[in-house]
């Protein structure tokens, strides 16, 4: 970069055609990324962002960067005047965040632009007022060493524009991702959020990407996943499979300290938990992948919220395997058999992890043993460009079949191993949990059952071949406990999982026709909270609303609730607020859909039948009937199983009668 | 502790008490009814800590004395008594026998010292009393005990609101979703009181008042406040409980005092085509659609799993359309509380709470019932 004294100079015209315009600002929250990541491209240390309303009325942002000498002030508000890049080449490797120098004027077109800043050698500032994209007025000003950015009453100019922001909630919540993302790029960076005067979110300094994450995402038990492949270098913090969100909302990927939202790489992590995740579920957490800058396009939107990398499927696949196999170590993800017998998810003891190969911890490219680079490999494959980055971690040509079945990541790594290995395939540890097991028998030709743990294996946690709804109740032991015959085996379903799973799949499948009734209250409850909480309601009212509680901000630190899911009308309105916030808080943005979907879970939880409870068996009856009925009835919301079986052999055997 | 007393008054105290006792108490003692010989009469009481009930009868007390025994045994024992005579003996205070006097049929329970047993809260001597006669207590209940939070973390609203001001007195409740108030003028007198009574005081206090009236017993109840605690007499039991102590909600700010439009409706057939479309509502939402046109109510729900249903009724309505959405349970509580032909209906908006009154009004009676809606 060049860094003589003027760091500003007006792009060559023909440049400025290179380079692919775009709408920049959109929203307010457009404006914070552009503003933020020029302080960040500044040196800055310390970087606060005020809104006002959302960002329409206000949007400030203060940094202590190096500032900017008058001259070079004054062609800031240029079209294309920026200090990052001087010529196409330059383009080629970018490496700050900003570099078509279109933020600033274009920012300046559509708000009334005010611009402080001084070097730190200077003695006087410089300030800069531009109205509308009019022509501006200079002036030397007081201020502290750095550059503040003012851009207050976006779209005054541009009604038409205005008319498209949403409500004020919603923008906010757009401003707080821009900011949460701007915080993880920058682990060095402390960046303080405030909303309308009160502090709404703060990361500090942190020394590492690995401190801030956890920093972040204070309410997750983040792993750890690190390693290289070829060019490319994974450092991600993940959380685990059963606190998994609908949507990828909630996983932040970076690339090159760029925030992105691609597809195909959170599909890639989401992966690598094999079959514990169900399709559309990922984890919470911070991902971020260094790669050589030529190896990644990152003009390719606007926003710059997409990256187009040269190979994008060997991308995706070299990150699987990264996050794969750190995950089997951190999560023990599960094999048949384990965390029913162990009692719960644990890893698994060492000794036991040396005897049983975890099939995610050898997970070599095929065939060659020679360990190519990714970017190698990928030339071999087809259609490896393109826009689109291709679907990750598929498995390749030979076993597309397989890709039928669910779950076919897990498989992908089963087929890895297999050819290396000649053990008899039935002695090695799946990493599909059985309930995906029929499936793959009635689909894949290929590799067959006979992989899998045979039905009767003991402990294993129970197949979806049986329909509950054929099952015959027993009794109910220890007010927890559900005992069945079933043809196979005796069943034991644990209750509250399984009435819980089920006023999950129906509050669910309401919440998506948006059918949730809300009960309005006669009186509405005051609930107190902190400041960031009230600021997080103000942000997710949508989602409340969805979700069928109306609340309302009724000061800095109280909110109100004036209506409450029919569902749930029996809960106590503080206890449902303080659990969804507490599940709202945990993703720390506006991840609607994921929070939902915990609120949903927390819901059910509520609302169902509790360890403890007597139940009919006219109640067992229908609760059996209705968990054929979801999707997904192996686990309850929370990740818990909902049942186990004993097969007929396992009696047999205990009592000697084989 | 040596007595005889007839069966019959006997079985009636200890039916009564045993409701009172908590059989699941980390309290032992709590299970038990006290058993209590003094001059010439028996005195029974139970208690659970927050509501201790008494009664007593005349017995031939031969030897004084207390003791404290199971509930649901005695009970249970004093059933299985042939009519007449029963002797009651205490010995050491606990070993307690049963015996039918001039029949061989007796019972030993193991009880428990009357020392042991806590003690029941007695109002203090100067404590200001009131007196109401059942049927006005009776009827308060009746009308508002259904609207009472069942939620007991928010003691608050698991209460009933008693007011006596003046000549009128008043029965409050809400759960949050809905509030209902009767109001009666007791002609003659003239107090002031403020009482929170927790739901299961409610509840045993309609009890104790429907029993007495359909005994035809003594046609008032006697209500006496002392500390914490409010005493109600009816028919020779005394009830006394442990009042709330907290902030009943404002319910004046959310009784409209007029409402936009207004509906007279038939009350049983509003009744029972509420009832009837409900059955198709949503599983457990029980939400109901009420849409108002022109002389016509139309009752509408539908459910994603079982269809819907349809029912409309005659009304006395004039106003333009409006469609509202309700619980109706929350309107069938009300509609069975009272027994007028017609009900007047009146709303607002679509998310205005909506007033339920009969449809006469008299000065001596006034009820209102209000029901916020619902958004399905």
């Amino acid at each position: 970069m060049p860094a003589e004294g003027r760091r500003i100079h007006v792009l060559p015209d023909d440049l400025a055609n290179q380079i692919a315009a775009g709408e920049v600002v959109e929203r307010p929250a457009s404006v914070v990324k552009e503003l933020v990541e020029n302080s960040f491209d500044a040196g800055a240390r310390r970087v606060s962002i005020d809104i006002e309303t959302g960002g329409v009325a206000l949007v400030r942002v203060a940094d202590d960067g190096h500032g900017m000498a008058r001259e070079d002030a004054e062609l800031a508000v240029l079209r294309h005047a920026t200090s990052k890049i001087a010529s196409i080449d330059d383009l080629q490797r970018i490496e700050s965040f900003g570099f078509r120098g279109e933020a600033l004027p274009s920012i300046a077109s559509v708000s009334r632009f005010a611009l402080r800043t001084r070097r730190h050698e200077d003695t006087e500032g410089t300030e800069i007022r531009v109205d509308g994209g009019g022509p501006f007025a200079l002036a030397p000003a007081g201020c502290a060493a750095g550059t503040t950015m003012e851009v207050r009453d976006l779209f005054f100019n541009v009604p038409a524009r205005r008319k498209f922001l949403r409500a004020t909630s919603t923008e906010s919540a757009h401003v707080t991702e821009v900011a949460m993302a701007a915080a993880l790029a920058q682990p060095a960076v402390t960046v303080i959020l405030s909303r309308d005067g009160r502090v709404a979110r703060e990361w500090l300094r942190a020394p590492s990407r690995e401190e801030r994450a956890r920093g972040a995402i204070p309410d997750e038990v983040l792993a750890p996943a690190r390693g290289e492949r070829g060019p490319l270098g994974v450092e991600a913090f993940l959380s685990r499979p059963e606190r998994a969100r609908t949507g990828a909302t909630a996983l932040w990927i970076f690339v090159n300290g760029r925030h992105v939202r691609d597809r195909a790489l959170a599909r890639a992590i989401a992966q690598a938990y094999g079959s514990v995740l169900e399709p559309g579920r990922y984890p919470v957490g911070v991902a971020y992948l260094d790669l050589p800058h030529d190896l990644v396009d990152v003009n390719v939107h606007p926003q710059k919220a997409e990256v187009r990398f040269a190979d994008g499927r060997a991308v995706a696949d070299a990150l699987y395997k990264i996050v794969a196999a750190d995950l089997a170590r951190a999560f023990g993800l599960p094999t048949p058999g384990g965390p029913w017998q162990r009692g719960k998810m644990r890893p698994p003891p060492e000794d036991e992890a040396k005897g049983t190969p975890w099939t995610f911890q050898a997970p070599e490219l095929p065939a060659s043993g020679a360990r190519p680079s990714w970017h190698s490999v990928a030339t071999e494959r087809e259609d490896a460009t393109g826009g689109e980055a291709a679907p990750a971690a598929r498995p390749p040509e030979g076993d597309l079949a397989m890709a039928a079945v669910g779950a076919a990541l897990g498989q992908l790594a089963m087929r890895e191993v297999d050819p290396a290995s000649d053990r008899p395939p039935d002695t090695r540890p799946s990493i599909l949990p059985p309930a995906s097991v029929a499936a793959s028998r009635a689909g894949a030709p290929g590799p067959p059952a006979a992989r899998y743990p045979t039905a009767d294996e003991i402990g294993a946690p129970v197949e979806r071949r049986v329909p509950f709804g054929s099952l015959r109740y027993l009794a109910q032991v220890r007010s927890t406990f559900l005992i069945c015959e079933g043809p196979d085996g005796v069943y034991v379903l644990d209750q509250h999982a399984a009435a819980e799973r089920v006023t999950f799949h129906r509050l669910r499948r309401g919440w998506e026709s948006r059918a949730i009734a809300r009960q309005k209250l006669l009186f509405p409850v005051v609930v107190e909270v902190s400041a960031p909480e009230a600021a997080l309601v103000e942000e997710s009212r949508e989602a409340f609303a969805s979700a069928g509680l109306d609340v309302e901000v009724a000061g800095a630190t109280s909110i109100a609730v004036h209506a409450v899911p029919h569902l749930l009308a029996r809960a106590t309105p503080e206890r449902l607020v303080r659990d969804l916030l507490g599940e709202l808080g945990r993703t720390g943005d506006r991840a609607y859909s994921g929070a939902i979907d915990r609120a949903l879970a927390t819901m059910a939880c509520h609302g169902s039948v509790r360890a403890g409870d007597p139940v009919a068996p006219e109640e067992v009856a229908a609760l059996l009937a209705a968990l054929d009925e979801v999707d997904f009835a192996g686990h309850c919301p929370h990740g818990r199983p909902i049942v186990m079986r004993i097969g007929w052999l396992e009696l047999d055997q205990k009592v000697g009668r084989r | 502790m040596d007595l005889v007393i007839a069966k019959k008054d006997l079985l009636r105290l200890v039916a009564r008490c045993q409701g009172v006792a908590d059989k699941k108490s980390a309290m032992p003692a709590l299970a038990n009814v006290l058993l209590s010989a003094e001059g010439n009469v028996l005195r029974v009481a139970a208690t659970d800590l927050y509501l201790a009930v008494t009664g007593q009868a005349t017995a031939e007390v031969a030897k004084a004395g207390s003791v404290a025994v199971p509930a649901k045994d005695l009970l249970e024992r004093v059933k299985m008594m042939p009519d007449g005579p029963v002797q009651i003996v205490a010995k050491d205070g606990a070993q307690t026998t049963l015996k039918a006097v001039g029949s061989p049929r007796r019972y030993t329970i193991h009880g428990m010292p009357g020392t042991d047993f806590p003690a029941l809260p007695q109002p203090s001597p100067d404590a200001p009393s009131l007196e109401l006669p059942i049927d006005v207590l009776s009827t308060l209940i009746a009308r508002t005990h259904f609207s009472i939070s069942t939620d007991e973390t928010r003691a608050h609203v698991n209460s009933a609101l008693f007011e006596w001001a003046g000549e009128r007195v008043r029965m409050v409740t809400t759960d949050g979703h809905r509030l209902s108030k009767m109001e009666i003028t007791v002609g003659g007198t003239n107090a002031t009181a403020t009482m929170l009574i927790p739901l299961k005081a409610v509840n045993e206090l309609r009890r104790l008042a429907d029993e007495s009236r359909a005994e035809k017993e003594v046609p008032a109840v006697r209500i006496t406040q002392s500390g914490p605690n409010a005493f109600f007499s009816i028919a020779g039991m005394q009830f006394s409980v442990k009042l709330v102590d907290a902030q009943f909600p404002p319910y004046q700010q959310v009784i409209p005092s007029v409402t936009d439009r207004s509906v007279r409706a038939p009350r049983s057939a509003f009744s029972d085509a509420l009832k009837a479309v409900a059955l198709a509502a949503s599983d457990r939402t029980g939400g109901v659609k009420l849409a108002m046109t022109a002389g016509t109510l139309r009752i509408t729900s539908e459910s994603p799993e079982s269809g819907n249903g349809f029912d409309e009724v005659p009304v006395d309505y004039a106003g333009p359309d409006l469609t509202i959405g309700f619980n109706a349970k929350y309107f069938l509580d009300v509609l069975a509380a009272i027994d007028d032909d017609e009900v007047i209906l009146g709303i607002s908006g679509e998310l205005d709470p909506a007033v339920l009154r009969p449809g006469t009004e008299s000065a001596e009676q006034s009820y209102v019932a209000v029901v916020m809606p619902m958004r399905i």
